[in-house]
């Protein structure tokens, strides 16, 4: 006679569904993110070129300053959603793995994203100031 | 090997992780707002200024980047204090006793604080233009 399987523990099972949905909701989170930097980024770009082919006798900005920080939107969303879709399907291997499950301290993604938006930002800020009052 | 914490704790600090990253995510999105609002303004308000000269005095052509300007600083700094409570955050989840630290509310005081105190500039300056005229 075989002896019964141990019971499986339904607070880890429930716990490990809680993390499988929150998981998902912090993709979305991130698509949702992504999608307004990449909009942003182009966006900016084409509103700027429309206003300047619209009007195209005069030069408005010698070092196109928008292009360069709608380019440098659209990249940092599409990293930022690369970045959340492997962290995604990794957490997603590690919740379905047998055996005990641990916090795994890592690089922060939003961490990352926010220091480059700030780095972005100050970009921003000086050219713009230099433009303005140089 | 001796584990101190069971799976249900090691799942809460996981997801305590991805909660305080989609609040980040969420700031990033306030914060892009505000300096995508900014250099939009500054963009279209310089490429109007271009556009019709007879308008453009010196006033309007820096009133446009000083406000451009103003929402580009204000999503920066917004952000900086965010990112530092995640840091934080993130350290804490590392110990072994995790601890409740700095209420966060504060920061959505000021930000919302921040955004009604520029509404309330850039109201008072359009006054000011309008009743100049």
């Amino acid at each position: 006679m075989n002896p019964p399987n141990p019971p499986p523990n339904i607070q880890a099972e429930l716990a490990r569904e809680r993390n499988r949905a929150a998981a998902e909701r912090t993709l979305m989170a991130w698509i949702r993110t992504s999608l307004s930097l990449i909009g942003f980024g182009f966006g900016i770009d084409r509103i700027v070129s429309a206003i300047r082919g619209f009007h195209q006798a005069t030069e408005i900005s010698p070092v196109q300053l928008s292009r360069i920080l709608g380019l440098a939107y659209i990249s940092l969303g599409v990293y930022a959603l690369i970045v959340a879709s492997l962290e995604h399907y990794q957490e997603l291997r590690r919740i379905q793995q047998q055996g005990d499950y641990f916090y795994r301290p890592r690089r922060s993604l939003s961490l990352t994203v926010a220091i480059a938006l700030i780095s972005i930002g100050i970009f921003a800020f000086i050219g713009i100031l230099i433009r303005a009052f140089a | 090997m001796q584990r101190s914490t069971s799976d249900v704790t090691e799942l809460a600090k996981e997801r305590n992780r991805q909660a305080a990253e989609r609040t980040v995510a969420s700031w990033i999105g306030s914060s892009l707002l505000l300096i995508g609002f900014g250099i939009s303004f500054e963009e279209i308000s310089a490429a109007l200024m271009q556009a019709f000269p007879k308008n453009s005095s010196q006033f309007n052509t820096q009133l446009g980047s000083l406000v451009g300007l103003g929402a580009i600083a204000f999503g920066i700094l917004l952000l900086v204090p965010v990112a530092i409570a995640h840091f934080i955050e993130l350290k804490a989840l590392e110990q072994e006793n995790y601890l409740v630290r700095s209420p966060r509310s504060l920061y959505l005081f000021v930000a919302v604080g921040s955004v009604i105190l520029f509404g309330i500039v850039v109201l008072v300056t359009v006054i000011f233009i309008v009743s100049q005229r």
